[in-house]
């Protein structure tokens, strides 16, 4: 279970969740199950996104979401690096398969092969979550190591020291692809087109 | 949309964003009151590292809570997921490459095996859970459109160890469970004409087979509905 911890404690569940996750991509049977109590707040963590969404996906659409999001961990287990705890590293997965997910609903709607119910106009919790959302859709456009410096610097509240080592780069270095994905990311979030890769 | 800043004073800039330089020092202020686009720049980096603050709290949070409100089922749904993933992954790892010729020795080994196999389910002390063999359960009725709802039935055999449980959830809302069953020991259960009556027209339901130590050891999902 994640509890308030100090970056020190983050990083040495980071390294374990790593390690065990390295385990049950050998094959161990017994790792699968510890894999399952770290990871069994996958449904309630989508099922939360929903809520905050305004109930964005219908009940039967959230369940076959869930679904889809643990076979799709799974299959993704080998890019997991440990640069932060498994449940963190889910949300990020399941946040992009909710997306997907919506979009893919938006596109069938607008073929016209399903009648939607007309959806509520969001209220202003719902502006901001939408907000907020469009920071994480940049985030991911950005891709590595520009992405996970700056989800390490402003999700898990990392000084640049910890970065470096958490991700095995010279502190300079680390400070540099911050600035400059900072920089793409406004362009990107503008919806201009991003400057050549960090 | 704000300029690029002059090249000068990037480091300056990016210093300031990390922190490590004073809004008030003079080399800063010198900065912002002569170039109107670094201005721009800074304000407009300084709301995105707002909102990745607050898009990194409400990430946090958001797991927290998830921790928070995990229900047993949702545990025993990842295990299944999981536990079916792990399964057809070490399946795939461990088949062998197809070969031409020499299938005589494998088919014999083959031949053994299945022979050794009824030889052993038939003896009186072997496990139960011999007769589903791959460890595998499989749902078998009620299946597609159906008069009612007569008796769920699904491949395994009565345990004299672990247990089944049977889950029936609404087809249109399947976040609702409208009837569990639990602890099973037969291959089937038959609803009472009140606890028939009591289900929805269209279902979708859940084998799960649990060994003694409570582990999910299979599972199966079918859909049915009630013919009009």
């Amino acid at each position: 279970m994640i509890q308030k911890s100090t970056t020190a404690e983050t990083a040495d569940l980071a390294a374990r969740d790593l390690a065990l996750v390295k385990q049950v991509l050998a094959g161990e049977p017994a790792c699968v199950d510890r894999l399952v109590e770290r990871l069994q707040c996958v449904p309630a963590m989508i099922r939360a996104r929903n809520r905050r969404w305004g109930q964005a996906l219908r009940p039967d659409e959230v369940e076959d979401l869930i679904q889809d999001c643990l076979v799709v961990l799974w299959k993704k287990l080998g890019t997991f690096a440990g640069l932060s705890p498994l449940e963190h590293w889910a949300h990020r997965i399941c946040s992009l398969e909710m997306m997907n997910a919506l979009r893919a609903r938006d596109r069938h709607s607008a073929a016209g092969t399903e009648v939607v119910e007309s959806v509520p106009e969001p209220c202003q919790e719902e502006l901001v979550a939408t907000d907020r959302h469009r920071v994480g859709e940049g985030l991911q456009q950005l891709g590595p190591p520009a992405e996970d410096i700056i989800r390490l610097k402003h999700f898990e509240h990392l000084t640049f020291d910890e970065i470096a080592r958490r991700t095995g780069t010279a502190v300079n270095t680390a400070k540099s692809h911050y600035y400059r994905g900072l920089r793409r990311l406004r362009q990107v979030l503008q919806g201009l087109a991003p400057e050549e890769a960090a | 949309m704000t300029r690029e800043p002059d090249p000068k004073y990037e480091t300056l800039l990016q210093e300031l964003l990390l922190g490590e330089r004073n809004l008030d020092s003079p080399e800063v202020q010198e900065m912002l009151s002569s170039s109107e686009s670094c201005r721009d720049l800074y304000a407009e980096l300084r709301e995105l590292q707002g909102d990745l603050e607050a898009s990194g709290s409400e990430t946090r949070s958001e797991i927290d809570q998830a921790v928070r409100d995990t229900v047993p089922a949702d545990r025993d749904r990842v295990a299944q997921v999981f536990h079916q993933q792990s399964s057809a992954q070490t399946r795939t790892a461990s088949t062998p490459p197809r070969r031409s010729g020499g299938h005589l020795p494998w088919a014999l080994a083959a031949g053994f095996l299945v022979l050794a196999g009824f030889w052993f389910v038939g003896r009186d002390d072997a496990p139960s859970q011999a007769f589903l063999g791959s460890g595998s359960i499989e749902g078998l009725a009620p299946v597609g459109e159906v008069s009612d709802y007569e008796t769920f039935r699904w491949r395994g055999e009565t345990l004299a160890s672990g247990y089944y449980e049977l889950r029936i959830r609404d087809l249109q809302d399947r976040s609702r469970t409208a009837k569990s069953v639990t602890p099973l020991l037969e291959p089937e259960w038959t609803p009472t004409s009140e606890e028939r009556a009591a289900l929805p027209p269209a279902i979708e339901w859940e084998i799960l087979w649990y060994d003694a130590s409570r582990e999910l050891v299979s599972s199966d999902r079918k859909s049915a509905r009630r013919s009009p």
